[in-house]
Parts: C-alpha cells; sequence; structure tokens
C-alpha cells in the first residue's frame, strides 16, 4: 500500500459561521501528482492552508505523513507556493541567493552563519529552475516568471517531499507557463516528489496530473483518472455549473497519445 | 577640532550619538521594508507622554517614555492583529492616543513645560553619565537582539506566511521588532529629541535603498549613513550652537538628496 503524505478525515471549516468545506475526505500519496481545482470561492486555497496547518480547521483530522498535523514537527518536508508569492514587495533589497537561503532557516540555526553545504543547496535549487546565472541580482530586477522560479527555488532549497502550488501561473507568459509545468513533471517523475497543483486551467491541468479533485460548493470530488471529468458533462456541470463546457470549448488537450476537446 | 573633545559633555554627546547613529537605520531597516516607517513617529508621540508623565511622577524621563512606549508597542502589535487589512490604522490609532495622553500631562505639569524642549529637539549639553549608561544598555541590547535574530527578522520582513511555514514564530519576531523600535526611540530622544527620531530611523534608509544593493549591504550602507550624519550633525550643532535632532536629520536629508541627484546624473533622466 503507497505512502500517505496527506490524509484528511472529516474536515469541517468556514467564515463567519457559514461552511465552505463540509466533512472533506483526501488521501494523497507518495509520488502522487494531483491537481486542485474549482470555481472562484470554492475554498481551494482555504483549504491549503488548512492541510499546512496555517489556517485551523473547525473539525476533523489531517495527517502529514502519517502525523497528525498538531504534533508534525518536519515542516522542512513541504514546499509551499503562495497565491501571491509573486505579489510580495519585489523592491525589497534582497538578492535571489538571499531569498532562497532564507527557508533554510532551520538547518542553518540562530547565530550561524550559511555553511558550505548550505550553498551547496541554494545553487543546487537555483541550478534546478534555471536561474543559477542570476543569483546575485536583485529581486526587483528579474521578470515576474523569473520570481517565480524564485519561490520556486525557495520551495526547494529543503529537498522537500511534499510540494505544493497555489495558481503559480499567475503573471507568467506561456512560454514561462510550458518550463513550469515541464519543471513540475521532472519533479514529479525524476525526484518522486509529491506534487499538488492549484490552478484555474482546467484543460492544462487535466493533461499534466495524476489525479483530480475538484472542489466546489463545500464538497470535493476526487477523479482518479483526470480525463474521467472532462469528459463527462455531468461532472463538469456538477464542479462548474451547466455553462462550463462552453467556457472551456477551445481547450484542445493531449495526455497520454489521446486527444481531447474540452 | 579634536579640542571640543576637551569638555566631557561633548564626549558624552559623541558615544551616544555614535550608538544612536547604529541603531537607528538598524531597527529603520526592518520598519521601513515592512511598510510600518509611521510606527516610529507613533512611538515618537507615545514617549512625549513618558517624558512628561516621568517628570509629574519624578522619575528619570527616559524610562517613563521607554515604558509608555513598550505599552504602546503591544497595543500596536495587538490593534495590528485586530485590523489586519488596515495596519496602519493601529498606528494613527496609537500616535493621537500618545499626543493626547501628553497634551494632558503637559497642561498638569506646566511648571516643567521648559524642560521638556530639550526633549522635543535634541540636546547636546544634557547628555550626562547616566544618559550614555542608558543609551550604551539599550544600544548593546538592540545590536544583540539583531543580530540574534537577524535570520528571522529577515524572513519574516520579506514574507511572514512563508516564514511562518519554516517555522519561524511570526508573531514573537513581530512583537520583538516592535519592543525595539520602541528601546531604539528611548535611546535616541536625548540627542535627536522625539520629533525627529523617526527620521533618523527613516532616511538613512531610503539612501541606502537607492544604491540597489542586497540585504546585509542595505544594511552595512544604512549604517554608514546614519553614522555621517550623527557625526556631521553634532559637528554642527557644536559649533553653530543650533539643536541637534535637526543638524543631524539635515545632514541625513542632503545626503538622500545627494544619492538621487548622483543617480539621476548618472541615468540620465530624473528619478
Amino acid at each position: 500500500m503507497s505512502v500517505s503524505v496527506i490524509e484528511v478525515q472529516n474536515l469541517s471549516f468556514g467564515y463567519n459561521a457559514k461552511p465552505i468545506l463540509n466533512n472533506i475526505n483526501l488521501r494523497v500519496n507518495a509520488g502522487d501528482f494531483l491537481g486542485l481545482i474549482g470555481p472562484n470561492g470554492s475554498a481551494k486555497t482555504t483549504f491549503i492552508k488548512l492541510t499546512l496547518g496555517i489556517i485551523k480547521p473547525w473539525r476533523g483530522q489531517i495527517r502529514l505523513f502519517g502525523q497528525d498535523i498538531t504534533v508534525f514537527k518536519r515542516w522542512d518536508k513541504i514546499g509551499y507556493l503562495a497565491q501571491r508569492a509573486a505579489s510580495v514587495n519585489i523592491g525589497f533589497p534582497a538578492t535571489v541567493e538571499e531569498i532562497v537561503a532564507a527557508n533554510l532557516y532551520r538547518q542553518i540555526g540562530r547565530l550561524r552563519a550559511l555553511k558550505k553545504t548550505h550553498q551547496t543547496k541554494v545553487q543546487s535549487a537555483l541550478e534546478t529552475v534555471g536561474l543559477i546565472n542570476k543569483r546575485k541580482c536583485l529581486i526587483g530586477n528579474l521578470s515576474g516568471g523569473e520570481v517565480q522560479k524564485v519561490f520556486i527555488a525557495r520551495a526547494l532549497v529543503n529537498e522537500p517531499e511534499l510540494f505544493l502550488l497555489d495558481e503559480p501561473t499567475v503573471g507568467v507568459d506561456l512560454k514561462g507557463q510550458e518550463g513550469l509545468y515541464e519543471l513540475l513533471d521532472r519533479l514529479n517523475k525524476q525526484w518522486h516528489i509529491t506534487v499538488i497543483l492549484i490552478s484555474h486551467d482546467v484543460g492544462v491541468v487535466t493533461a499534466r496530473v495524476k489525479r483530480l479533485a475538484c472542489l466546489n460548493d463545500t464538497q470535493i470530488f476526487v477523479f482518479d483518472q483526470p480525463f474521467d471529468f472532462l469528459s463527462s458533462p455531468d461532472n463538469l456541470a456538477k464542479v462548474y455549473g451547466q455553462g462550463m463546457q462552453t467556457l472551456i470549448h477551445c481547450h484542445q488537450v493531449n495526455c497520454k497519445g489521446r486527444s481531447f476537446n474540452a | 577640532m579634536l579640542e571640543i573633545f576637551q569638555y566631557g559633555f561633548i564626549r558624552h554627546a559623541f558615544m551616544a550619538g555614535l550608538i544612536i547613529g547604529i541603531i537607528c537605520p538598524l531597527i529603520g531597516l526592518f520598519i521601513v521594508l515592512k511598510r510600518l516607517s509611521m510606527i516610529g513617529d507613533a512611538l515618537s508621540h507615545v514617549s512625549l507622554a513618558g517624558v512628561a508623565a516621568g517628570m509629574l511622577l519624578g522619575i528619570y524621563p527616559v524610562y517613563g517614555a521607554l515604558i509608555l512606549m513598550l505599552l504602546a508597542g503591544l497595543i500596536i502589535e495587538r490593534l495590528r492583529n485586530t485590523y489586519q487589512q488596515y495596519a496602519e490604522l493601529a498606528i494613527a490609532v496609537v500616535l493621537s492616543s500618545g499626543m493626547s495622553l501628553a497634551v494632558i500631562l503637559l497642561s498638569v505639569g506646566q511648571s516643567f513645560n521648559t524642560s521638556i524642549f530639550t526633549y522635543l529637539f535634541g540636546s547636546i549639553l544634557t547628555v550626562n553619565k547616566h544618559d550614555l549608561f542608558t543609551i550604551g544598555i539599550l544600544g548593546i541590547i538592540i545590536v544583540a537582539t539583531v543580530v540574534f535574530l537577524r535570520k528571522e527578522l529577515f524572513f519574516v520582513t520579506f514574507e511572514e506566511e512563508a516564514a511562518r511555514l519554516a517555522g519561524v514564530p511570526v508573531t514573537l519576531i513581530n512583537l520583538i521588532l516592535i519592543l525595539l523600535t520602541a528601546c531604539t526611540i528611548a535611546a535616541t530622544i536625548r540627542i535627536v529629541g522625539m520629533l525627529l527620531t523617526s527620521s533618523l530611523m527613516v532616511i538613512p534608509v531610503a539612501t541606502s535603498l537607492q544604491l540597489k544593493k542586497g540585504f546585509y549591504h542595505t544594511l552595512i550602507f544604512a549604517v554608514l549613513f546614519s553614522l555621517l550624519a550623527v557625526i556631521g550633525g553634532l559637528i554642527l550643532a557644536i559649533y553653530l550652537n543650533l539643536a541637534p535632532g535637526g543638524t543631524i536629520v539635515f545632514f541625513s536629508v542632503l545626503m538622500l538628496l545627494f544619492i538621487l541627484l548622483m543617480q539621476a546624473k548618472l541615468l540620465g533622466r530624473p528619478q
């Protein structure tokens, strides 16, 4: 049986007494590449923040790497790229290297400077995202896509086993998006990192991920075969409403040799 | 020029000036980057109430200012959490409260209104050994804390959510930063005066940011600019018999203008 990385049981949460997630159950196994989609306001980001312990649930249990989240300490096993990562203060006087190294906080320890092993990790993370030549650049001198890569490198510097990305392609051009998806594919297949990708781009996500989870109306719908979701009008209607077919009509996606007009 | 150092009060003023020249931009960089530049002003206004309270109660006014500013720092942090979308509201509330309290206390103790003048604009003549000792202790606490927590302060200043996930105790670090700001102002008011203290925390940082360097280089340059301003400002204050708060901040503004003009010249366009 596959090792569970995230296990969510009967999770409920809401704002101002109004539930936005109700009795959610989800299991993500090691090596998974899960796409998390849903309409605006379906609590995708909230769900991720709950699984990371950033916000506390009303009810339910969350287990990370087999441990209850309340006692989980190995946060270095988890890399997280927040939705608004690219909109942080880019006028901040920090180099690419300084930002990536900041995430080694636990490993370096207080009152200690970066050692050679830490510097090697920073370089390795920057090589992975293709920014090694820009390590001395200020973050404010980079393009939107490059800034996003810096944050990916920051998440990767701890060599995480689980990587969560919340809308990573916002503000990134098509070429940059393609590079990002290829990188995630490589991380999942070659580095065996479990990836959870939140996105609005249903067509592209469906083509890239191994499993698909859809959040809508406080519920979660999980599809072990992503194209089961796209190929069924009932599924689309259940998650996005009747107008969805028109909405993504022009997306032609290829997956495993099959072509779909979604 | 060195003959001025034969006077004890001038040595005290310079020693105290060098300490505040280091600690003001050290804390200022973090509050500027967290977009909390006005926090210095808010705490300075509270310090006026603290000085007045100290004089009324017969305790050392800087201690009165420090106690009230630490309390105000706790309130600001609490209000920042309450009004998360309007963090600057916390600063406005504390600034107004501090000023109103100061006005009330000054009205009650009208007899000490002349001595409060030295706390408003700073003074060289009044820096005694007790002041120097207090400034020295506060300086050591501030520098040691920043060195000890530099990685946490950097991460929290850059991005709180990521820092929290990396295991940094964000709430505690934010609280420590505000308390350090209160300590910095308490150490600075004797020389620079409460009206201009926050300027010394902000302007050398603004100058250093124009150099567009990495974080630690920006910090070092901010301290250098600040030290230059303090030394230049003190010399000017001594020879022209002016209030040092004004001359120090004037010097730091001149440096900022110089850097901006140099950049405009180098780039061939106005900045």
